[in-house]
């Protein structure tokens, strides 16, 4: 219950944020890098399905037709039923992960950022911004879920 | 020897029941179809209002830095602008006059000729309150929605200010594609969602405008004429047959032609019509505030 009232207030909030910086011409894809932190600390299930739910919602707040964040907002979270309890020693793979981030979100514009250099300059600084951004929410997430004891036990980070 | 086979009777299959289980799946389809459009329809218009206030404060806060910042203003500077907005504020006024008195004189020949009323528009002002990267010049969505009478279809204008304090003339921005309670989603004309019927100025010519996304940042005119000439740089107005979209607003004007290098503006469509290239007469990347045209 605790897990699912911090998935739903974390949530709302980013989505927030994450909107308002879009609108402020900043792509920074801060409920992917929480879906994808919170889906190996706290629960997969719950993250897939948060993120499901939370991704269509920005579609339709920024008025798409096709729910594109609904479909790649929940693939994030995937890794996670995989990784489960094999935390890696080297925090290398943290910054990997939070460069591939934006790339993978940007996959339904892929062909303009790949083909401008507006879209390619937006998509680099995005995937620098991640790199250094994904580490520190992941450290954050995890020490949150210790502290509120919402945390999975296998993976050794969140407490009981 | 030959084995004598009993012959089984064929199965007669009755006509209604191959329509019923052609019909299942048709009607499982239109229902699974229905379900899935009002279940977007909902969630959409539900998101859209349950961050509005969120969004709304936001802007609020911008506007309110925005009004400090002009008081840093030198008096001098203040004064300059003030004096401008008034000269621009009489030529409107004085602009508004006589469309109030064409209107009314309007209005007496239509009952002259029995002609159905003209019904009009109304204005609503807003202000773009979000925007996504990707798509920057393609949509945006508004700060008013369905309770300012904003519908669906609805055409949004822009202000075109002239250069030395003339007066700012409209041009159109886009059409409201999606409206919720209080916000609503507005497809520019470089949007392939836009479509409109418009005019040529100098030709005359009519044809459908489909945007061609934002990368070429035009949009595609076709279905003209073949035996009109057309030429770079002429305006692309509204030709007031599309549903709630009223005649003359300038949209764009021509430009070359994106395939073959050519210098031509116009290349033949299968050889039944000709098309055209449009660029948008405003910068779609910068507009704050918009007004819409809503039914009477």
């Amino acid at each position: 219950m605790f897990a699912f009232l911090y998935f739903t207030f974390w949530s709302i909030l980013l989505l927030i944020a994450e909107v308002l910086l879009r609108s402020a011409g900043l792509t920074v894809p801060l409920l992917g890098f929480f879906f994808a932190a919170a889906s190996y600390l706290i629960s997969p299930r719950m993250a897939l399905c948060f993120a499901l739910v939370f991704g269509i919602a920005m579609d339709f707040v920024l008025g798409y037709a096709v729910p594109w964040d609904g479909i790649l907002l929940p693939l994030l979270t995937l890794p996670a039923f995989f990784l489960r309890g094999k935390h890696p020693d080297s925090d290398v793979l943290e910054f990997l992960a939070g460069a591939m981030i934006p790339s993978v979100m940007a996959l339904p514009h892929i062909w303009t950022s790949l083909t401008t250099p507006e879209g390619f300059a937006s998509l680099l600084m995005a995937c620098l911004f991640g790199a250094f951004l994904f580490p520190l929410i992941f450290a954050l997430v995890a020490r949150a879920a210790a502290r509120l004891e919402i945390g999975a036990p296998d993976t050794g980070k969140g407490g009981a | 020897m030959a084995s004598s086979k009993p012959v089984r009777p064929k199965k007669k299959v009755k006509v209604s029941r191959v329509v019923l289980f052609a019909a299942i799946p048709v009607v499982l389809a239109a229902l699974v179809l229905t379900g899935f459009f009002t279940f977007r329809r909902t969630l959409a218009r539900f998101s859209l209002d349950f961050y509005y206030p969120f969004f709304q404060a936001v802007k609020h806060v911008e506007l309110a830095a925005a009004r400090q910042s002009l008081t840093m203003q030198s008096r001098q500077k203040l004064a300059s602008a003030v004096e401008q907005l008034q000269r621009q504020n009489a030529m409107l006024a004085a602009q508004v006059q006589r469309l109030r008195e064409m209107e009314a004189d309007n209005e007496r020949l239509r009952q002259e000729l029995r002609m159905p009323r003209w019904s009009g528009y109304n204005e609503v002002y807003a202000e773009v309150i979000l925007r996504d990267p990707s798509t920057w010049s393609e949509q945006f969505v508004i700060s008013k929605g369905l309770n300012d009478g904003i519908e669906t279809g609805d055409l949004v204008l822009t202000f075109e200010f002239a250069p030395r304090g003339g007066t700012p003339s409209c041009v159109l921005a886009g059409r409201v594609i999606e409206a919720s309670a209080r916000t609503a989603v507005v497809a520019t004309v470089v949007n392939p969602a836009c479509r409109l019927s418009v005019t040529l100025a100098e030709s005359g010519a009519n044809g459908t405008l489909t945007g061609n996304g934002s990368s070429s940042m035009t949009a595609l005119i076709s279905r003209l004429p073949l035996k009109s000439k057309y030429g770079i740089g002429e305006m692309v107005l509204t030709s007031g047959f599309s549903e709630r979209t009223p005649r003359g607003i300038c949209i764009g004007y021509l430009t070359d032609a994106p395939v073959g290098g050519s210098r031509a503006a116009v290349v033949h469509d299968g050889g039944l019509y000709a098309e055209a290239w449009m660029k948008p007469a405003v910068s779609l990347d910068t507009i704050r505030f918009v007004v819409v045209l809503t039914g009477k």
